[in-house]
């Protein structure tokens, strides 16, 4: 079983946080987010931790850099977000969790059924 | 020498002045007062012959006491476990060995100018014990009687500048061994008391062994200027690290 | 930017407490110094402060050799020591006695401190030596912070501090730093302050450089984690859900760095080259 804990790199914790905070709306499309230096004293971690962040998030196109003027939500942020996270469920957790499915013995066609049960359950 | 600010030199005489006798100054104060009486007191009840030589006596502790507040300021200086240690307060070692002379001249003059008043109250009532009728007689405090200049240049230059760097030379005897710190010492010694020597081996004249005394102390006082502030310069922080 | 070439330093009985460490600080970036106790970090940090002089090699400070204590290198050097005693005077006393050797202070940085630390109002009356150890901390945290100096060394800073002041001194600093200084912060309390590090600095049991690197490089090449088994760790500490491990960094995702795990593995010469 590869069952291992590795806790998340903290650039990359921030950037998932990041990520919440504009799908639930405290960002919209085209405003401004915390400059690296307010993130970096509001969340307690060094500067450049942050600036790693925002490289990774306009790698993405999530956010982009206006000279002078700071970071800001890109307008299409959400939808890159949610299909990233799409993309990251498809390639890391159906995979991992089929890999559970397979070493459990839990045949496929259970899953179905407890997707109605979870359903129904909400 | 370009580096020097007598603004710096006077902030740091000023923070080891207050910080160290002035922050409770009554306290310092108090201090000083019952040593004064106490010294200038010592030689009255040591029975000597009369009222002027007891006085003269408590003359000379006076002077010592005034000369050796640079002793005070130095340990000061280098004294370590403070919240920021004197020696990194950011000021050149030059300045920092100016204050410690500027420091030490201003609390000698204290001591010295307390004393005149002190030392005259404390002889004339003295003087009123033991010879009543007499008191006009007392001459004043400090000023009894004139001693040869080399007195005064040993105990107010020679003495307290050659602390600063017998103190530290001695202290790290572990790393000049101590065979070069003896034989250093007695070296300087020898060559101090030698006019004195000559005279008594009767080579030369009272007056010349004198004014020879006078001039190798005056220039004994120029090399323990500059190695008492190399000594600073080298000077390292004494504790271990206890980790 | 201080440089440390080939320093080496031992006590008058012959243990060497540094050996032979080289490394490079530069502006702008907060280093941590770890080190089993003992093992030098307070003696280096008194290395780089000038307070003593080094037995091998030599540290500059901007190109300039810090054994002649120039007074361009000194005011903009505070060192913080892990204990220290105040005189019986007030805080007021102390910044105006103080502050004037620093030319960088700032009153509004002292006075935020101090406000955040909550120890505002005490300071007004107090006498410095009657506070409390945690409340001294405070103070002197406050005016180290304040000095602005583009160096600052801190020994222990963590060690008079409860939890919470331990959060709000990380974000103070955070808060007040310039881009132009450098921080070295020693600790034994790795974990407290590894978000806030850029560097990390790992002293071995004989003063050496047992590892030396940029946390964004750790991250890149490591791994931190719990793991099921120890094989293929490069160290490996069992604990209740495993071991914890540090492995080298294949494909997957960079980790947290586990600063305890990093420091363990490489005063046991388990990390290869620094």
């Amino acid at each position: 079983m590869n069952d291992f804990r590795q806790d998340k790199a903290i650039y990359l914790q921030m950037a998932d946080r990041l990520c919440d905070e504009i799908l639930s709306g405290k960002y919209g499309p085209g405003e401004r987010i915390p400059s690296v230096r307010e993130l970096a004293v509001y969340l307690g971690v060094n500067a450049n931790t942050v600036v790693r962040t925002y490289e990774a998030l306009s790698l993405q196109g999530i956010i982009q850099t206006r000279r002078g003027l700071g970071y800001f939500v890109t307008e299409d942020a959400i939808d890159r977000i949610v299909n990233a996270r799409r993309r990251h469920f498809m390639d890391e957790t159906l995979p991992e969790l089929f890999r559970q499915m397979q070493l459990l013995d839990i045949p496929p066609e259970t899953l179905a059924g407890k997707w109605e049960e979870w359903k129904q359950g909400r | 020498m370009k580096d020097f600010s007598y603004r710096r030199a006077a902030m740091f005489c000023r923070l080891q002045l207050e910080e160290t006798y002035f922050n409770k100054a009554w306290k310092s104060a108090a201090w000083i007062a019952v040593t004064l009486v106490f010294i200038i007191a010592l030689p009255m009840l040591s029975g000597r012959d009369g009222i002027r030589e007891m006085m003269a006596g408590s003359e000379d502790l006076v002077r010592l006491f005034a000369a050796t507040q640079i002793v005070f300021l130095y340990f000061d200086l280098i004294s370590e476990g403070r919240a920021i240690d004197r020696m990194l307060v950011p000021a050149t070692c030059l300045e920092k060995f100016v204050a410690l002379y500027a420091g030490a001249a201003f609390l000698g003059i204290i001591i010295l100018g307390t004393s005149v008043m002190a030392g005259s109250l404390m002889y004339l009532a003295a003087a009123h014990l033991m010879l009543p009728g007499q008191t006009a007689d007392i001459p004043v405090f400090l000023f009894s009687e004139k001693s040869p200049l080399w007195t005064y240049i040993l105990i107010f230059g020679l003495a307290p500048s050659a602390s600063l760097w017998a103190i530290p030379f001695v202290m790290r005897k572990k790393k000049y061994g101590t065979a070069a710190v003896c034989g250093a010492l007695a070296a300087y010694l020898a060559i101090m008391i030698l006019p004195g020597m000559l005279r008594l081996a009767g080579v030369i004249t009272a007056e010349a062994a004198s004014i020879a005394t006078a001039a190798v102390m005056g220039i004994f006082c120029i090399f323990n200027l500059r190695w008492g502030y190399v000594m600073l310069l080298r000077h390292e922080s004494d504790r271990n690290a206890n980790e | 930017m201080v440089n440390i070439e080939r320093v080496s330093y031992n006590y008058t009985d012959g243990k060497a407490v540094i050996n032979d460490i080289s490394a490079t600080l530069d502006d702008g970036r907060i280093y941590g110094l770890l080190g089993k106790n003992g093992a030098g970090k307070t003696t280096l940090m008194k290395l780089v402060s000038g307070m003593v002089f080094p037995k091998q090699g030599r540290i500059t400070i901007d190109g300039t050799d810090v054994s002649a204590r120039n007074i361009k290198t000194m005011r903009e050097t505070f060192f913080m020591p892990s204990e220290f005693k105040f005189s019986d005077m007030s805080m007021e006393k102390f910044v105006r006695l103080y502050s004037g050797f620093y030319p960088s202070f700032s009153r509004e940085i002292l006075e935020d401190c101090l406000q955040e630390t909550g120890v505002e109002r005490i300071i007004r009356t107090a006498a410095l030596e009657r506070l409390s150890l945690g409340e001294k901390h405070k103070v002197m945290t406050a005016f180290a912070i304040a000095s602005g100096t583009r160096l600052l060394l801190m020994d222990e800073p963590a060690g008079g501090m409860d939890i919470p002041t331990r959060a709000t001194f990380r974000k103070l600093l955070l808060r007040h730093l310039r881009n132009d200084q450098t921080v070295v912060i020693s600790t034994h309390h790795a974990a407290d302050f590894t978000n806030i590090l850029s560097d990390v600095i790992i002293l071995g049991h004989n003063g050496e450089m047992a590892f030396a690197g940029r946390t964004e490089d750790i991250c890149d090449r490591y791994v931190f984690g719990i793991y099921p088994s120890d094989s293929g760790a490069l160290y490996a500490e069992p604990c209740a859900g495993g071991y914890h491990a540090v492995r080298e960094r294949g494909l997957e995702g960079p980790s947290e760095i586990d600063l305890e795990i990093l420091f363990n593995a490489a005063v046991s010469g388990k990390l290869g080259n620094s």
